[in-house]
């Protein structure tokens, strides 16, 4: 057949080469990022290569919208993990944290229970005590806190110092910084220095006015986004230092809250409002710091979140008689909590979660077989592999992180930070006149071996090791996940 | 006001919009079914539609099947808003939920398409900004890297690492559990 037809069309272009994941653009990627379960895949898609990676790091969406991974719950007194990806798999203490408070015989400091405490790990705090002086110290790996107490227990002056690490603020172009509180243990009166990573100077601010006479011994600094907090629970007020102005301020806390035992937790929003989580028979009230009509600033019932359907659904049980909730802690928006029953319907299971404040969404991390009789911490990741949180342009982070200064592990910078500034701290105070601080050379003798500062060194890099186990325990768990869900 | 709203609706919903994929073959759909599409919702509402919505970036194989997903779900949100009357019995809850499996399924078998069809579909929903397709498209890609070493994720994938092994080794220091 000759075509009469009419004219063909113009021929048709080659068929174009199958599409490739190369074809989509950094929002796409993100898209598809955002809907990856947990930070440890996460990690794995985004070092695949370089349009993964900076299409991650471009975004803090992944982290606002998942809870921060928890990596363990270590036990109080002993500082043992349990890992919720070991669980079922007679992970219930977990090895890699069991010894990371061991005696070490080469050094001066242990982490052993002394005269003037009988724990070695008490809320979140490491105690260290000096075989030769008796002096004492905390320190908190979760925050990187370190309290010390220069003159002996007993001596009469119970003179504390508190170094807390502030985080550096972009928005306000603020570098990581650390400040110390230098304060007497009944809080009759405190001085403030801050130390900034970028002059590499302290800055001591005079001494302040006392706005608590006789406070608690025992309380410890919370660092929550613009202030750090101590909850004076004898005085039923929080005292605040605003870490912009470095002033101290005292906050009330709302009524409901002033009862002898009620158990609340500090924190902060996503917005980083300041909040206080509170449960009471089964009622979650969160309070946000916010200005009143009368623009007074106060503590105001945000939201109250009945958890009475969850429990029964977690716990599979129609009865909410003895349910006992246990709040853990406040991280980036979400509540770290657990449920078990007490007395005549006592359970043998205690339940963990994570609850997000904003949508209260809850989230199983563990169904323990056994209900913990002691305190617990929530071991957070708190700081994100660095790799995947820098900000800043690919090329110059990558390439230039190679450099020791633009991103060593998050956690080896904030410690480096704080060594700095402890051992900047001494040349400073020395040249003071009006405060003597000599005793605190005894933390940090030359002698590096038995420094304070070096064992608070290897107890970092035990936990970093143990960390990087438990992620990789968690990984396999997913991976397994992976298996049953099925895939390509 | 009421009739005169839900004569609209009806017109609305008979009248017809020609979308041209790039290979310039014509696609009739209802209105109903292109406003899933937030981009050609748009251009209905600036009326610029008149004579086919070209759409140089969606060839006639991915809009084909872009249609077929629209289509689909355009009758559920349909079926959505009338459930969502008066009538809210046990038996309309029993259709919902019956539909909504359906949905489900043909959700899931659509999937079933090789890569490099995903990735077509992921930026024709993307351009035309249709959510529920983007979404659906983008959770299959995320699924298939959940758990995969980045090792096996460009070899899924066909990426090459362009990291530098100074880089990797780098990276690896920080966060050597995500590599075994």
């Amino acid at each position: 057949m000759s075509s009469p037809h009419p004219p063909p069309p113009p021929p048709p272009s080659p068929p174009p080469a199958p599409t490739t994941i190369t074809a989509l653009n950094d929002d796409l990627l993100r898209e598809i990022f955002l809907r990856l379960p947990a930070v440890t895949t996460l990690a794995r898609a985004a070092f695949s290569c370089r349009a993964f990676l900076r299409a991650v790091r471009s975004s803090p969406a992944f982290r606002e919208l998942h809870a921060p991974p928890l990596i363990a719950f270590l036990t109080v007194p002993y500082m043992r993990g349990i890992v919720p990806a070991a669980a079922g798999r007679g992970g219930f203490q977990f090895r890699a944290f069991t010894d990371l408070l061991q005696d070490d015989d080469a050094s001066e400091w242990r982490a052993k229970a002394d005269s003037h405490s009988d724990v070695p790990y008490h809320d979140g705090y490491v105690c260290f005590t000096n075989r030769t002086t008796d002096q004492w110290a905390d320190y908190s790996p979760h925050s990187q806190a370190l309290n010390i107490f220069p003159k002996k227990p007993n001596d009469g002056d119970d003179t504390c110092l508190e170094f807390h690490m502030l985080s550096p603020d972009g928005e306000e172009q603020r570098p990581s910084r650390v400040v110390c509180v230098h304060h007497d243990r009944s809080w009759l009166w405190e001085r403030v220095a801050v130390f900034s990573s970028h002059t590499m100077e302290w800055q001591i601010f005079p001494p302040t006015v006392t706005l608590l006479l006789g406070g608690d011994r025992n309380v410890t600094g919370t660092v929550v986004r613009g202030f750090i907090c101590w909850v004076h629970k004898n005085k039923d007020c929080i005292l605040a230092l605003n870490t912009v102005t470095f002033q101290f301020s005292r906050m009330d806390l709302p009524p409901p809250l002033k009862l002898p035992f009620s158990e609340f937790i500090l924190g902060q929003t996503k917005d980083g409002k300041l909040c206080i989580v509170h449960v009471h028979e089964c009622n979650l009230s969160v309070w946000l710091r916010t200005t009143d009509d009368d623009s007074v600033e106060r503590f105001m019932l945000h939201k109250m979140h009945p958890l009475h359907t969850i429990i029964k659904e977690v716990t599979e049980r129609s009865e909410l008689d003895g349910v006992q909730v246990r709040l853990m802690t406040v991280s980036n928006g979400f509540v770290y909590l657990s449920v078990y029953y007490w007395g005549p319907q006592a359970s043998d299971s205690e339940w963990f979660m994570s609850f997000c404040l904003e949508t209260a969404e809850v989230n199983i991390l563990l169904n323990e077989g056994s209900h913990l009789p002691c305190p617990v911490d929530a071991y957070i990741m708190t700081s994100w592999p660095s790799y995947l949180i820098h900000n800043k342009d690919l090329e110059h982070v990558v390439t230039g992180g190679i450099s020791e200064d633009d991103s060593p592990i998050a956690i080896e910078e904030t410690s480096n930070v704080l060594f700095t500034a402890v051992h900047s701290f001494k040349e400073t105070l020395i040249d003071d006149d009006n405060v003597n601080f000599l005793e605190i050379d005894a933390f940090l003798l030359d002698d590096e071996k038995n420094s304070l500062l070096n064992t608070i060194t290897t107890l970092e890099s035990g936990l970093a090791n143990a960390r990087d186990h438990v992620l990789r325990i968690s990984f396999d768990f997913d991976d397994r996940k992976g298996m049953e869900t099925g895939s390509w | 006001m009421a009739s005169a709203g839900s004569g609209d609706e009806k017109a609305a919903a008979a009248a017809m919009i020609t979308l041209i994929s790039s290979d310039n073959e014509k696609f009739e759909v209802t209105e109903a079914t292109a406003t899933l599409s937030q981009t050609i919702r748009h251009m209905i509402e600036d009326g610029c539609t008149d004579g086919g919505v070209p759409l140089p970036n969606v060839t006639s194989k991915i809009l084909a099947r872009v249609i077929e997903y629209c289509k689909k779900h355009a009758t559920a949100a349909a079926g959505e808003e009338g459930s969502s009357s008066s009538f809210s019995d046990a038996a309309f809850l029993e259709v919902d939920r019956a539909f909504l499996e359906e949905l489900e399924e043909f959700d899931d078998a659509f999937l079933e398409v090789d890569r490099a069809t995903l990735f077509d579909l992921i930026l024709a929903a993307n351009y035309l900004d249709i959510k529920g397709l983007l979404n659906l498209t983008c959770q299959k890609v995320a699924d298939s890297v959940k758990g995969k070493t980045p090792e096996q994720i460009r070899e899924m994938y066909n990426i090459v690492n362009d990291l530098t092994p100074e880089e990797e080794a780098e990276i690896r220091r920080e966060t050597q559990w995500a590599f075994e």
